[in-house]
C-alpha cells in the first residue's frame, strides 16, 4: 500500500509529496491544481515501466496522441522534454522505495535487442511493415530498494502494413530486466469513460468465470434495492450489461441511472485489482449524496476485501462528509483527505486530513476544500 | 449543500470562545466601523487546541495577517494565557509572550483575556464594569444582597453572570444572551471599561 509519494516534473507538478496515505484517500482541491495528475502519476508508476500507460494518460484527456513529433510533451512540467520526471513512492512493501524516472531520447535510441524483444502493442505482422513515421524514445527505469531495476524504452510508431492501411500505437521492449508476473492490477477511471465501458463489460465477464458477480449486484443494491441480478447480453454490436429488477424483463444497467453505472464501475475495478490500486476521478459523478454514505459503506468493505488501495478526486464536502461517516466507527482509521493546493510562492502542497481532522473540520464546519 | 461557517474571507482573524460572543464582537465591531475582520467561534476553551489546529489548513488561510485570540480567564487570567500560548504553539503560530503583546511578522497574533487581562472572571464582568454606573446596577444590586441574604446566591463563578443576567432583565426587551444585548444597543462601548479591548482589535 502506497504511505507517501512523491512527484517530480510530471504535468503541472514542479514537486509534490503526499505523506500518510490510507486505504481510502480523498483528494480535493480547485480546479487545474492537479487532482487527476495526480492520480495520473500514481497509475502511472503503479505500472512500472509502461510507457503505452503515459500514451493512455493523453487519451483519457481527450488529448491527440498521433503526432510522433509531439509524443508525451504534455506530460513534462513545462512541456519541456528535456526534464525527467521522477516518481518516487514509500509503501508497506518489502521493497520500498519504489522509484521510476522517465526521460526522453532521441529515436536512434530505440533498437530492440533481438533476445528480448517483447511486449510490443502491434502485432508481429506489422512489426515486419514499413514505418512511415515515429517518435523520439520514452526511457522509463524502475528501481526498488532490493530487486534488480527494470528498463524499458518505448516510441510511438505509425506503420503500413499495406498500401491500404495504417497503424499508430505504442511500441516497446524491456532493455533491462522485466516485471516479475503477477504484479497488481492498477484501473484508473476518468470522468470522460463511457457509463458502462467495454472494459467494464469484460471485467464482469471475468467475475461471472470466477463465480463472484454476486458481489458486485450486492453493492448496487445498496443504491437499487430491487436488483436482483446484473448479465452480460450480447444483443448488439457489442455486449453489454443488463440489469433484472423485477420487472418480467432485463433491462440496460444504464437505464437504471449514471450514478448506478458509476458504482457498477468503481466495484468491477476494485474486484479487478486485489492488492493493486484503484484511481477514480470525480468519485460523486452521478451519485445522488443522499446515497452516498451507503456507497462509501460498501465500497470500503469491498476495498478490504480485495487489498485495494482506492484514490478519488471529489470537488463535494458532501462526498467527504459521507465518507467521513461511513468509515468513522471503523476500527482502523483508513480514511485520508489530501487538499492538493499552490501556495503564493508557486509550490504545491498537500494537505493531508485523517479521521480525527475530518471530524474537528466537520464539527466547526471548517472550509478545507 | 452544507454551509461552512468557517472559511477565510479576510487577513484579520479574531478567535472567540462561543456563538454568543461571536455575536457580541460583531456588534463592537460595527461600532467601531471596523468591518474587515473575520470572527470565528471555538466552541469553548476546551476546544481552541483542536480548531486551531484545523484552522491553519482552511482553504486561504496564507492569505491571514493577524489573528486575535479571546479567551475568558475564569479562575485565572494567568492560567488562561498560558493555555492559549500553548495552544498557538502547537499550532505553529506565533506566540506572545503576554496580553496585548503582538508575536509574529507574517502572521501577528494577540491574546486577550476576559474580562481586563488580569481579572478573574468572563466577558460578563467586562460589561458589569461598564454598566457599574448604570442606574438599574442599584437594584441589581439589592436584588443579590436580598438573594444573599436568604442564602439562594449562586456559586461565586457564576455571579457575574447572575448579575449581568438581572441587569438584562431590567431592560425593554429582556434576553440572557450578551450576543442579543449588544445588538439592542444595551452595551455602553464608550465607557473606560472598554478602552483595552477596543484598542485590541484596532491593533488587529
Amino acid at each position: 500500500m502506497y504511505r507517501s509519494f512523491t512527484i517530480k516534473n510530471f504535468r503541472c507538478f514542479d514537486e509534490l509529496t503526499v505523506e500518510g496515505m490510507g486505504r481510502i484517500n480523498l483528494i480535493a482541491g480547485k480546479n487545474n491544481v492537479g487532482k487527476t495528475a495526480l492520480l495520473e502519476a500514481l497509475w502511472v508508476h503503479h505500472g512500472k515501466v509502461n510507457p503505452d500507460l503515459c500514451s493512455r494518460i493523453e487519451s483519457f484527456r481527450g488529448l491527440e496522441q498521433l503526432n510522433p513529433e509531439r509524443f508525451l510533451a504534455n506530460i513534462f512540467y513545462s512541456f519541456d522534454r528535456r526534464l525527467s520526471i521522477v516518481l518516487s513512492a514509500e509503501g508497506s512493501w518489502q521493497d520500498t522505495p519504489r522509484d521510476l524516472t522517465m526521460w526522453i531520447e532521441d529515436p536512434s535510441s530505440f533498437e530492440i535487442p533481438l533476445r528480448d524483444t517483447e511486449g510490443s502493442h502491434l502485432d508481429t505482422q506489422t512489426s515486419a511493415s514499413r514505418i512511415l513515421r515515429s517518435s523520439d524514445v520514452v526511457v522509463m527505469e524502475y528501481s526498488t530498494a532490493s530487486e534488480v531495476p527494470i528498463r524499458s524504452k518505448g516510441r510511438l510508431v505509425e506503420r503500413q502494413p499495406d498500401h491500404r492501411t495504417r497503424e499508430v500505437g505504442i511500441e516497446m521492449f524491456y532493455q533491462e530486466g522485466q516485471p516479475s508476473n503477477g504484479h497488481p492490477t492498477g484501473v484508473l477511471l476518468t470522468g470522460r469513460r463511457p457509463s458502462v465501458s467495454n472494459e467494464d463489460v469484460k471485467r464482469f465477464s471475468d467475475l461471472e468465470v470466477q463465480n463472484s458477480q454476486n458481489s458486485i449486484v450486492e453493492i448496487l443494491q445498496e443504491v437499487e434495492p430491487k436488483l436482483k441480478r446484473l448479465a452480460v447480453v450480447s444483443i448488439g454490436v457489442t455486449p453489454t450489461i443488463y440489469a433484472e429488477t423485477g420487472i418480467g424483463r432485463l433491462i440496460p444497467l444504464q437505464l437504471l441511472g449514471d450514478g448506478m453505472s458509476r458504482i457498477f464501475s468503481f466495484a468491477l475495478a476494485i474486484a479487478s485489482a486485489p492488492g493493486g490500486i484503484v484511481l477514480v476521478d470525480e468519485i460523486e459523478n452521478g451519485i445522488h449524496h443522499s446515497v452516498m454514505e451507503k456507497v462509501w459503506k460498501a465500497i470500503g468493505a469491498f476495498a478490504r476485501s480485495y487489498d485495494v488501495q482506492l484514490f478519488a478526486t471529489t470537488h463535494s464536502y458532501e462526498c467527504i462528509s459521507a465518507a467521513y461517516r461511513a468509515f468513522e466507527a471503523d476500527e482502523e482509521d483508513e480514511l485520508r483527505l489530501f487538499r492538493i493546493e499552490k501556495n503564493g510562492q508557486g509550490e504545491y502542497k498537500a494537505v493531508k486530513f485523517d479521521r480525527e481532522r475530518l471530524k474537528s473540520v466537520l464539527d466547526f464546519n471548517m472550509e478545507v476544500i | 449543500m452544507l454551509q461552512r461557517t468557517v472559511g477565510i474571507d479576510t487577513p484579520r482573524q479574531l478567535l472567540v470562545e462561543g456563538r454568543d460572543e461571536q455575536e457580541f464582537f460583531r456588534e463592537l465591531l460595527r461600532f467601531l466601523a471596523i468591518d474587515d475582520i473575520q470572527i470565528h467561534a471555538y466552541d469553548g476553551k476546551d476546544n481552541l487546541g483542536n480548531f486551531i489546529n484545523n484552522f491553519v489548513d482552511v482553504v486561504g488561510f496564507d492569505s491571514v495577517e493577524s489573528i486575535g485570540v479571546v479567551q475568558d480567564a475564569d479562575e485565572s487570567a494567568q492560567s488562561a494565557l498560558q493555555s492559549v500560548r500553548s495552544r498557538l504553539r502547537n499550532a505553529k503560530l506565533p506566540v506572545p509572550l503576554t496580553y496585548l503583546q503582538p508575536a509574529g511578522e507574517t502572521i501577528k497574533v494577540q491574546i486577550f483575556v476576559m474580562p481586563d487581562n488580569e481579572s478573574n472572571g468572563a466577558l460578563e464582568n467586562l460589561c458589569l464594569a461598564a454598566l457599574a454606573e448604570d442606574t438599574a446596577m442599584e437594584c441589581v444590586n439589592e436584588f443579590m444582597e436580598c438573594l444573599s441574604g436568604k442564602g439562594i446566591l449562586p456559586p461565586e463563578n457564576r455571579l457575574a453572570k447572575a448579575r449581568m443576567n438581572s441587569f438584562l432583565a431590567s431592560r425593554d426587551e429582556p434576553d440572557t444572551r450578551l450576543g442579543i444585548a449588544a445588538a439592542k444597543g444595551y452595551i455602553p462601548w464608550t465607557n473606560a471599561a472598554f478602552t483595552d479591548l477596543t484598542q485590541f482589535l484596532k491593533d488587529l
